[in-house]
């Protein structure tokens, strides 16, 4: 697998977390004042963030 | 903003202020140009540093929208409302898709508007003309929504909500020192003046949270009641969100990765900054905003549905504002933090409006004035020509916003921008990594994706509800025929030749 596509693979991995598709409808589970799909969404946006990051400063340091 | 509470004259002095410096800002950037070409007003002479260049795209991604719409848009769907977050990041994503190489791009080949790259990528005018008619309507629509806004924000803060005398001021002042200091200075004055008002919205954002905070009292509070409403009125605001708001949720992060980044206002961003490095930089500091602008957003939409009931419908969007009241009757401290929160809406209105504004203007002096009334004009006369244009345009546009003052309804047929913008990304997203594209499968694809995004919101089918399939957005079901014409054409063609 290149670099690129497990890029790719990582976002369309944190998408499919991130979006609360299969969290049983009935949940009632609370993390931190918020329902618990609230807060792995706003975990898997966190990480999106943060490899985002890690791309560009990668590709910074590949360029020097 | 009809529900706060008129401004006192403290107040209004702030507010004078921040308008003012506005003017003078202009002044210095004009003073800062080095030379008379599209080149230096347009770009700034692609100088963009680190800071500016953040803070301006910054300001510019975050509209009036981000306060109202959004706070409005949780008080209706409730915390299914957190994916803006995501949409928001996804922006930033798909930067990473084009960005960089166009950025290497334009340095080499100084490109002023997208049509610039197009028409060098792909060597094919219509192509060209077609997203330079895409670009300027979608901007056209913002720029006459942040109008109307301002009018509103202007009769709001005035105490005069339904009269149109404060409406009409509103417009007029706020188009005019908009314009003013956009074509007194370009690029250089409405980055300079966004990185104010970038630095307005980060304050305006931050103290509100802790207002909210301590006027409402913890999340939790708040989630239990919402909760209990839930089990009352048969709703979903703090449950797990439906399978169609979940297809809805994937489709706004494509939608809106694809559709923003492609903003020409922000391409001519990407030209304008200095080096790579520094846009790349720029965009590592702008992966991390969505988190605390749009969490900010939809807490304060939490609070209101916890705890101002009865707004429903369009009153929905004044959300925002009976949460500012709430604010400013609160304490004194309330009341001077609601009136930064004022100067942080109108800064993030005008930010918008100037951005699209200068945008249009470009676009419509390099791509259509340049290339079919007058065959070689030189620099200074095209940058005059651009000045005047913003003016005409900005006065035709002012017209627009006072005609359809109460009538929103026609902003609502034309709210189709995203639809419409996504379809140039195969051009952009695909073309610049791909040789083997071609040009006339790529433009027949936008021809067709176009007419299909923009003929879905109008058939009567079971499964077709608000404009969208199953949930997803007409522009991803128009940019399936655009992807497989561009695709399939272009395969087609490299077969023959």
């Amino acid at each position: 697998m290149t670099k690129n596509n497990l890029y790719v693979f990582l976002y369309v991995i944190l998408i499919a977390i991130g979006i609360p598709w299969y969290w049983p409808q009935d949940s009632r589970s609370i993390i931190l004042g918020v329902p618990a799909w609230v807060a792995v969404a706003v975990l898997c946006s966190l990480l999106a963030s943060f490899l985002t990051a890690y791309i560009l400063i990668n590709s910074l340091s590949d360029e020097e | 903003m009809s529900n706060i509470l008129p401004l006192g004259y403290g107040a209004w002095t702030f507010i004078s202020i921040y308008l003012l410096s506005l003017l003078v800002i202009g002044w210095f950037a004009k003073k800062s140009r080095k030379e008379d070409t599209l080149n230096d007003f347009y770009l700034a002479g692609n100088s963009l540093g680190l800071g500016i260049l953040f803070l301006t795209l910054f300001a510019t991604q975050y509209s009036g929208n981000t306060f109202f719409g959004f706070t409005g848009a949780t008080y209706r769907v409730g915390y299914s409302w957190i994916l803006s977050i995501h949409f928001m990041t996804s922006i930033v994503v798909c930067y990473l898709l084009f960005a960089p190489k166009l950025h290497r791009l334009s340095k080499k080949q100084n490109f002023l508007t997208p049509a610039d790259y197009i028409q060098y990528r792909f060597k094919y005018n219509k192509l060209s003309l077609i997203i330079t008619i895409i670009g300027i309507a979608v901007l056209s629509n913002y720029l006459l929504a942040q109008l109307m806004a301002m009018g509103r924000a202007m009769q709001g803060i005035s105490g005069d909500a339904g009269g149109s005398f404060y409406y009409i001021a509103g417009v007029l002042v706020l188009a005019t020192i908009i314009v003013i200091y956009g074509t007194m200075g370009g690029l250089r004055a409405v980055a300079w003046t966004d990185a104010i008002q970038g630095v307005i919205l980060l304050v305006g954002f931050s103290v509100l949270l802790f207002i909210l905070f301590d006027k409402f009292g913890p999340l939790s509070k708040a989630t239990e009641i919402i909760a209990n409403m839930d089990k009352i009125n048969n709703t979903r605001k703090a449950a797990v969100p439906d399978a169609e708001t979940c297809r809805l949720w994937l489709s706004y992060i494509i939608i809106l990765g694809f559709g923003l980044s492609l903003y020409p206002q922000a391409i001519q961003r990407i030209y304008a900054a200095k080096s790579e490095k520094v846009l790349k930089k720029s965009l590592v500091v702008m992966a991390f905003m969505p988190i605390p602008t749009m969490i900010i957003s939809v807490i304060a939409g939490i609070m209101a549905l916890a705890y101002i009931s009865g707004l429903e419908g369009a009153a929905t969007d004044q959300v925002f504002g009976r949460v500012l009241r709430e604010i400013q009757e609160y304490s004194i401290l309330g009341y001077g933090v609601s009136i930064v929160i004022l100067a942080a809406i109108l800064a993030a209105m005008m930010s918008t409006a100037d951005s699209a504004l200068l945008t249009i203007s470009s676009m419509f002096t390099k791509d259509i004035y340049a290339k079919i009334f007058k065959s070689s004009p030189d620099e200074k006369t095209l940058t005059l020509v651009g000045k005047f244009c913003s003016w005409a345009f900005l006065a035709l546009m002012i017209i627009f916003a006072i005609i359809l003052k109460d009538n929103t309804s026609l902003v609502k047929l034309m709210d189709r921008k995203l639809d419409l913008m996504i379809q140039v990304s195969p051009a952009f997203m695909l073309g610049i990594h791909y040789s083997w594209l071609k040009a006339k499968p790529v433009f027949w694809g936008i021809v067709c994706g176009t007419i299909v995004a923009l003929s879905i919101p109008y058939i009567d089918l079971s499964f077709i509800s608000k404009g969208k399939v199953f949930g997803f957005h007409a522009g991803l079901i128009g940019l399936l025929p655009n992807l497989a014409i561009a695709l399939i054409g272009s395969y087609l063609k490299k077969e023959t030749t």
